[in-house]
């Protein structure tokens, strides 16, 4: 099957190798703001993928759509403050 | 009805995200130090078996839509799903055979809580597609590869936070 499902599927394989590559496989060096940015916000991007594509979040109603984007946008921000605060 | 519990789920780990988020703030180089013994490529290979699964779950309900038998798509699902709690089963063996369990100290505490947690969802999902796959209307495939999206969604969001994000 095509169309967006398979789309999101090759996108979201392309961006798991993206986010271990920034997050390094066996390293531990700090990531620094910009690779937490950078990491949070890959993650968040694959989030609304599953959303849309697999969820198909577009045929729901508004007030479901601005729930679980909002939930994303919300928990990625919060995230990248609690660790971009303590970065060194 | 469906809606409503994964929101309700969904708010359950976004509270275990920021707390796992809060803790690392408090002890970040304690957090990295234990971080530095997960399995992030096992990590990463659970995370490209569950994406998998979520989209042979969504070409199920694209074939059903169709006209289309969805019993193969939802199989491969439900074999995928088997095959990612698999990989759990291979890191946790890990961290026991080297004496890391859920009281070593926070991080493993919630390291544990989280992904077990959400294997436990795994398993749910699993046997939800397997009962959809006996009764396959369209609405009950809707609901079921919902929830298994679901789960999906939260992994997308637990595997950077607990594998690879550090200060």
């Amino acid at each position: 099957m095509t169309g967006p499902p398979a789309r999101a599927w090759l996108v979201l394989l392309a961006l798991t190798g993206m986010a271990m590559w920034t997050g390094g496989p066996n390293g531990s060096s700090p990531l620094g703001v910009l690779g937490i940015a950078a990491l949070v916000a890959v993650s968040g991007f694959k989030a609304v993928l599953i959303l849309r594509d697999f969820l198909e979040l577009g045929r729901a109603r508004a007030s479901w759509r601005i729930a679980l984007y909002g939930y994303v946008a919300v928990l990625g921000g919060a995230i990248f403050v609690a660790y971009a605060a303590v970065a060194g | 009805m469906m809606w409503i519990l994964i929101l309700g789920e969904l708010g359950v780990f976004g509270a275990f995200f920021v707390g796992f988020a809060v803790a690392h703030a408090l002890d970040p180089t304690g957090f990295e130090a234990s971080q530095a013994r997960v399995g992030r490529v096992l990590g990463g290979i659970a995370t490209v078996v569950l994406v998998t699964s979520g989209w042979s779950a969504a070409v199920a309900l694209q074939r059903k839509r169709a006209g289309l038998d969805p019993g193969p798509a939802l199989i491969g699902s439900m074999v995928l799903g088997l095959a990612f709690l698999g990989t759990k089963a291979v890191d946790y063996a890990d961290k026991f055979a080297h004496g890391i369990d859920i009281d070593t100290n926070t991080f493993w505490t919630l390291y544990f809580l989280m992904t077990g947690f959400h294997a436990m969802h795994v398993v749910l999902g699993v046997v939800i597609i397997g009962i959809i796959y006996f009764n396959d209307s369209l609405e009950n495939i809707e609901t079921g590869t919902a929830f298994w999206h679901m789960v999906d969604l939260i992994w997308v969001l637990l595997y950077p936070l607990v594998y690879l994000l550090r200060s």
